[in-house]
Parts: structure tokens; sequence; C-alpha cells
């Protein structure tokens, strides 16, 4: 059954890998995907259909049930089995987005992503896009804006509201705020300092990354710099933009009866810009081109995909996470019943579903977690304490068949809700202080929450196999 | 002539007179006994053969061939000891203060021993069954068993119990017995040959393949049987074993379990209850009836019973028999399910009631000297 699931989950790799594959020439970022979608659905009915033809032979022996000899950890390894193939059988959506994202993730090593994401950031800079400060806009072609100044300071030097030095490069989620601003530091800089040398070797290399994805614009590289590079003012009225044919925004497909196409208004702009733009009229429809134009929307689009790969793929530690719980409980909902019967079993399982909804009510009532929290922190306790009494007590079960399916259940929750308590205990204790903040205590459970559930498994791993030895030598206590 | 020898020789008579079945049976006890695959793969070839060759005029030849070999094995090899196995002592079990309570019960169990347990329903046979398994703690005295284990997980497993009804299970039947096998200890090498012989020792071997819903109730019997066989315990306990057997199937159980439990070299102590009283009585060593939870043994050396007690069907009437019967010395007359309870005062022998029938020509359609038998527990 684990080489089952394992091919399974090397299946959905492969799936995974090859729909992560980057087209570097699609110019949408978020394009809606519904693959996803569906290989969770299936991976959902293949895990759930694995599941049940697995039982059904799993359950057909139960040695331990029928008294056949055993060693001491015989009973640890039958777990360690049916948590492995738990989890694997679980996996199989996370394998496939894994796969996605370690294929957006291996086209460059990081390093090698960080310097082209500059590259790109800082080239962004001479390709058309929004100035900094849309309230500041007052381009000729539209009614001005109530404007409060006509100019920006850079360096404390005055410059044009549509000049360079007002424009925000474009950034991607892997560089973080500071990085951005050090880019857009950067690039400015040089060009102040009229660095021309170091402009052109952005553009430049700009244009070997476009090439190593077969696009191209149709300036090179020199035709780009003399468009955009006016020193000292770095004002030029020609925009070279990110794509050839400009894609309308917000077209609500009108037709007028002079036929002429209600536009977005941030595209009248361009429209009215003959110098960077030219109208063309398709089959009674208008189309925008760019007069001049690099392969910057691709790029921008593909690279911005890669970095979200990299700084928040779909399989990350929290997701991860759950998928390990996931595994880690259907493994012990089927191991207690393996050791318990099914009658215990579902006795259990409607006795905690009542608790559950008990000690919901009595946790509204109090209004807060922490009764809710602690309320299953005794219960715990007590299944816990309830079996040890049994087993060394040497009298009869009595109802430790149905305790121990608690038991087995509540018991890796323990460590969480005592931790998850804490910690509301601390921001309730925070907001006590009137002080609006989060104390160093309440903000350090916080932060460490991920690492405590992980520790937390590895903990669950260790104790299993003392509980596993408990529970076989309960087996050989008498029943009343 | 030790144990080994006295059925060997027992063996060799029966083939003598061409009880073909029942020396394979024995051969197959044998094999077992060797603990060798060497003689597992020759019975389990010689009963291949026999299922093409159920006529061959050499059978008997290759029974013969087969016995010598094992003999040859067999005869050097130290018989086991007929150790004691378990001891009760004034054992008690009462469910609740006012309810049943079973005991005080004091039994000792050797190896090769066999112990019958009989009694009206509901008087705690299955109490009693439950609490030398391990199922049950009893409220008091004490029980001790005479081998070694780790821990009570490691204790039932060399207990085996089986209820009067069985559980489910799944499969086929060779597949579960392979499992158990494998559970067992059996080598790779030995486990299936053990199973087929396993399953032909108890007349499953049509069935192998059958799942537990194509079995009548005396097949899943023999199954559980096959199934203790594997699992070579110290005891086993067992619940209304003939319950659902035809009186040849019973027949054939029992001396089963008399071969299995005195076994020459893995004697076991066998425990079982029933309601068929003559049955057990044959075959046991020592015989238990429990009324209200109190035990009476058969064979007591305390207590040997001296009155004359016969079980008898007549189509006279009460009266008529006690006046008649009153001449040979009777003391007591009871009807009791259909037959006649008649008790004698010490002089009288089954020999002169007879006698008596047959001047007074009392018509008779059944009797039975029940003077050595449970069954008179039932109407004192």
């Amino acid at each position: 059954m684990i080489a089952i699931t394992l091919i399974i989950n090397v299946l959905f790799f492969c799936v995974g890998y090859a729909d992560g594959a980057i087209d570097f020439t699609d110019t949408s970022q978020w394009s809606y995907d519904d693959t996803t979608f569906v290989v969770t659905v299936y991976a959902f009915f293949i895990a759930l259909l694995v599941f049940i033809v697995w039982l059904v032979y799993y359950f057909r022996h139960n040695a331990y049930k029928s008294f056949y000899p055993q060693s001491n950890y015989s009973l640890y390894k039958e777990w360690c089995v049916i948590a492995l193939v738990c989890v694997l059988n679980c996996s199989y959506s996370a394998s496939y987005l894994f796969a996605k994202d370690l294929r957006a993730r291996s086209y460059f090593s990081e390093a090698e992503f960080s310097r082209r994401a500059d590259v790109l950031s800082m080239a962004s800079l001479f390709i058309a896009g929004d100035l900094s400060d849309y309230s500041y806009y007052n381009k000729p072609f539209k009614p001005a804006y109530n404007t409060t100044q006509d100019s920006v300071l850079y360096n404390g030097k005055p410059y044009a509201l549509s000049s360079l030095l007002n424009k925000p490069i474009k950034s991607y989620s892997y560089q973080n705020h500071e990085k951005d601003s050090l880019n857009e530091r950067r690039i400015k800089n040089w060009l102040v300092a009229n660095r021309k040398d170091s402009v052109l070797w952005v553009m430049k290399e700009f244009e070997k990354i476009a090439a190593e994805h077969g696009l191209k614009g149709n300036i090179s590289t020199a035709k780009w710099m003399a468009l955009v590079y006016q020193y000292p003012e770095f004002n030029s009225p020609i925009a070279v933009d990110g794509i050839e044919k400009v894609i309308y925004e917000g077209y609500d497909d009108i037709s007028t009866d002079t036929t002429e196409i209600a536009v977005a208004p941030s595209n009248i702009d361009k429209e009215q810009d003959t110098l960077s733009y030219r109208v063309q009229m398709v089959n009674g429809q208008k189309e925008l081109y760019s007069k001049y134009y690099v392969p910057g929307k691709q790029l921008h689009a593909s690279y911005g995909k890669i970095s979200e790969a990299w700084v928040s793929p779909d399989l990350n530690e929290e997701s991860a996470l759950i998928y390990l719980y996931f595994g880690l409980m259907t493994s012990l909902a089927i191991f207690s019943f393996r050791v318990t019967s099914g009658k215990n079993w579902l006795i259990a399982l409607v006795g905690t579903g009542i608790m559950g909804i008990l000690t919901g009510i009595i946790g509204i009532v109090g209004s807060s977690f922490e009764v809710y929290g602690i309320l299953w922190i005794f219960i715990t306790l007590a299944s816990i304490l309830y079996f040890i009494a049994i087993c060394y007590n040497g009298s009869g079960k009595s109802i430790s068949g149905i305790v121990l399916n608690n038991v087995l259940w509540l018991t890796p929750w323990l460590i969480p809700l005592v931790y998850m308590t804490t910690t509301s205990i601390a921001r309730r204790n925070d907001q006590y202080d009137y002080m609006n903040y989060e104390s160093s205590f309440a903000k350090t459970l916080t932060d460490y929450s991920n690492i405590m559930m992980y520790g937390n498994l590895v903990l669950v791993v260790i104790y299993m196999y003392f509980l596993t030895v408990s529970i076989k030598k309960w087996k050989g206590i008498a029943e009343a | 002539m030790n144990e080994f020898e006295k059925q060997f020789t027992e063996v060799r008579e029966l083939l003598k007179f061409d009880d073909h079945a029942l020396v394979i049976k024995r051969i197959i006890d044998f094999t077992l006994d060797t603990g060798q695959i060497d003689f597992y793969k020759k019975t389990a070839t010689f009963l291949d053969w026999l299922d093409a060759n159920s006529t061959g005029i050499d059978i008997k030849q290759k029974l013969d061939a087969l016995l010598d070999d094992l003999y040859t094995y067999l005869s050097t090899k130290p018989l086991g000891d007929r150790n004691k196995i378990l001891e009760a002592i004034d054992l008690k079990k009462a469910y609740s203060p006012a309810a049943f309570a079973l005991g005080p019960v004091n039994i000792e169990l050797y190896e090769g021993d066999i112990i019958g347990l009989v009694g009206e329903n509901g008087n705690g046979k299955t109490t009693l069954l439950r609490l030398l398994c391990g199922e049950l703690f009893g409220t008091s005295g004490t029980l001790n068993y005479s081998f070694r284990y780790k821990d009570h997980y490691d204790l039932r497993t060399k207990l085996v119990y089986i209820p009067q009804r069985t559980d489910t299970w799944r499969g086929s039947m060779f597949e579960n017995l392979v499992f158990t096998a494998a559970m067992y200890g059996y080598s790779p090498e030995e486990n299936h040959l053990v199973v087929q012989l396993t399953i032909a020792r108890l007349g499953l071997r049509k069935y192998r393949n059958h799942k537990w819903k194509d079995l009548s109730s005396g097949y899943k019997m023999r199954f559980e049987l096959a199934r203790m066989l594997l699992r070579k315990p110290k005891v086993l306990l067992i619940d209304e074993p003939l319950a659902n057997l035809d009186i040849l199937a019973q027949q054939t159980v029992l001396e089963d379990f008399r071969a299995i439990a005195k076994s020459p070299f893995r004697p076991l102590g066998i425990i079982l209850s029933s309601q068929q009283l003559y049955e057990v009585e044959k075959a046991s060593d020592q015989v238990i009836f429990l009324k209200n939870g109190v035990q009476k043994n058969l064979y007591d050396a305390e207590a040997q019973q001296t009155h004359l007690v016969i079980e008898f069907e007549s189509e006279w009437s009460q009266s008529t028999l006690t006046t008649t019967l009153s001449d040979l010395g009777l003391v007591s007359l009871q009807f009791n399910g259909g037959t006649y309870i008649a008790t004698f005062n010490d002089a009288v022998t089954a020999h002169s009631f007879l006698q008596l029938v047959t001047e007074r020509q009392i018509p008779l359609a059944y009797f039975r000297n029940i003077s050595n038998s449970t069954r008179r527990f039932f109407v004192s």
C-alpha cells in the first residue's frame, strides 16, 4: 500500500511539474486556472477510493485482537505504517502543488532569480507605466486635476510630474520593501548622476533576459536608450510600452452609432499620445498599438509568477501542517478502531461530539476561547489518567475501551491546546493593559506557533511508542 | 511401552483393519509431532497423491511406509511431560452482589487432560471458561498458571478460548490459516505445508478455499480447531463444541480432542463444556457438574457414588413401576424429561435390575446405568 500511494504521489508530482511550467509569453500573472481545483477534487476521490480498498483488506486480519503473539513494539510498527499510508494518501494534492511551485522555482537558482528580478525592476522605470502620485498628474490631453504642485522633488531638485524621477519601478513579491526601495533609489541616482553606462547595462541585461525566453521588442537597446534617456529632466514625451498591442482595461463592449468603442479612461491618454501609440481599425474595431515596445509585460507577469512560487508557494509551512495533521488524525482514527472495537469507537465518537457541543456552549457563555481550551485540556488529561489507572489497577477494563479512543484522538492536541490557551490568555491581558499592543510574550507565542506544531508532531511519534506498549498490555486485562 | 509406542501400536491395528481415514489422521498427528519440514513434505505429497488416487490399491503400502519413517524418527524423540498447567483454588465470580455467583471452584488441569463441564443452562459453564481464559477476573480465590508468561497479553496468547458463537472472518479459510501460521512463527517454507496438514487433519481439505459464509456451523467449528492447532496453546477452552454437530461428527470431534490432548510429544489441556453428557464423559478424564454455580466432580475420591442409579424409558406408569421395582430395593423413582430415574440401595446391581425387568416383563424402550454419570446430578 505504501508503494501504491508513493506511485500515486509521484504521478501527481509529475502532473504538477508539467502544469507548473511558465509560459513566458503570457502577459497575465493572475489568469484564471481551474486546474488546481480539478486536481484537488481528483486527489480527494482517488484518496477516498484507495482508503476504502486498503481498509477492506487491512481489516480482514487482526492479530492483536485475536491474541496472536506480538512483540512490544509490534503495535507501534503497525501504527507507523498506518500513519505513513495515511499521510501519503492525503498528500496527492500537496505533491501536485509542491511540484507546481518547484517547477516555477527550477528555472533559475534563487540567487540568479534575485539578480534578474532586480534587473527587471530597474528596467521597468523605462517602460511606460503609472506615475508615483496620481493626484499630481496633469497631462495636457486630459482636463487638469486639482493639483497642489506642478513638480516633484528628488534629492532636493524639482522635476516635472511626468519625469522618470516621479515614476515608481515595478517590484516583485520576492523583493521586500527595503530591496524595492534600494533598487529604485539606485536607478534614479544613476539618472541624476548621468551614469548612462549603468543605465545601458540594465537595458542590455533586460534584453538578454528577454532573448533567453524568446521575447523581443521592436527597438534595440540603443534606440530604447535614446528614446527615454533625456538628461537632466528625463521627461521624454515618448513612451516605450511593455507590449505591442495594448489591451483595453474595463472594456465594456458597447458600440455607439459611430462604432466608436467606449474605452477606459486610462487608455484615452495612450490613444491621444500619437508619438508613442497608433490606433488601427481592424474589422470596425479600434486597436491600439505601441510604436515602441519591449517585452516588459510578459517578463513582469512570468517573473511575478516565479516570485510568488518563492515567496508564497501553495504548499508552505502552514499548509503542509494541515496535510500532516490530517494524515495523523486519520491514522489515529484507524488505529483506535483497530485496537478497540467498532462499538467502542462509535460510542467514543458520539461522546466526543457531545462533549464538543457542551464545551462549545460553555465557551460561548463564558465568552472566551480560554474556557473552551481549559475544558478540553481537562478532558484530555482525565482520559489519560483514567487509562493509566486501568492499566495498573489489575481489575477489569470497564469503559477503558471507549476512553482509549479519546486518549488516542485527543492527546496529540494537548500541547497545541495549552499553547493556544496560553496565547489567548496573554493576548487578553494585553488588551487589559489598554495599550493596544501585543506584548513580547504573546508575540513570541504567535511567532513560534508553527515550530510548536512541528515539534508536537515529533512528540506524538515518540510518545506513541510508549502508548502502544501500554495498549498491548491493556489488551490482556480481563473484560469484566 | 511408552505413550508414543502405545499410540503407534493402536494405529498399526487400525491400518490392519483398513481404517484408512483414521490412520491418515494419526499419521498427520505424528507428522506434526516431528516438527521437521521433510516429514511435512512427505505427508503432504501423500495427501496430494491420495486426492488423485483415492481408490488406489497401494494406499495401505504407502501408509505403512509413512508410519515406518515416522516411527524411526519419533521413537528417539523425548516425550513431553505431563505438567500441571493451571490450578484454580476456591475461585469465585459474582457479577454483582445480588446476582448469580459462580463458585467456589477448584480445578487442577494437567497436560494431556480433558475436563468436561456440564450443567443446565445459566449455571456458570461459560463464566468458568471465561474466567480460566482470562476474559473475566475472579471476585475471590486464586487462579495460577504453571507456565511462564511476560504479561497478561502474553498469557492470553497461550490460552485459546473458542466461544459458542465464533467471530466472523474474511477471506478464504486457507488464507486465514496461513496468516495464523505466519503469526505463530512458522517459516515461509513450512507455513503452507503445516496449514495443508492441519486442514487435512480436521477434514477440511475440500473447503480450504471457502469463505466464512460458505461453511456450515460444524465446519466453522472445525476451522476454529484448525486455527487452535496452529496456535499450539497450553490450554484449550472450548464452549459447546458439539452443539451444531451431527452424532457422527460429535464422536469424530471428541476423538480428535483425545488425540490432540494426549499427544505424546505436544500434550495440551482441554476444558470443554457441553450438553452431550455421555459423549463428554466418554472422552473426559474428569467431568465437572455445575448447578447454581456450585461444583460437583464426577470422579471424586471422597464422595464415590455407591447407589445404583438407572435411567430408563417404559410404557408403564410411575405407580406401577414403583410397586414392581420396590421388590428390588428401590429408594426413589423420578420422572424427568420423558425418562425415569430409579435409585436403588447399595446391594442392587445393574445385572439384578435387568433380571427383574426380564422376569416381570417390564417394557423397556431405553436403559442406561448412570451411577457414574453426571446425568444423575441433573435430578438430585
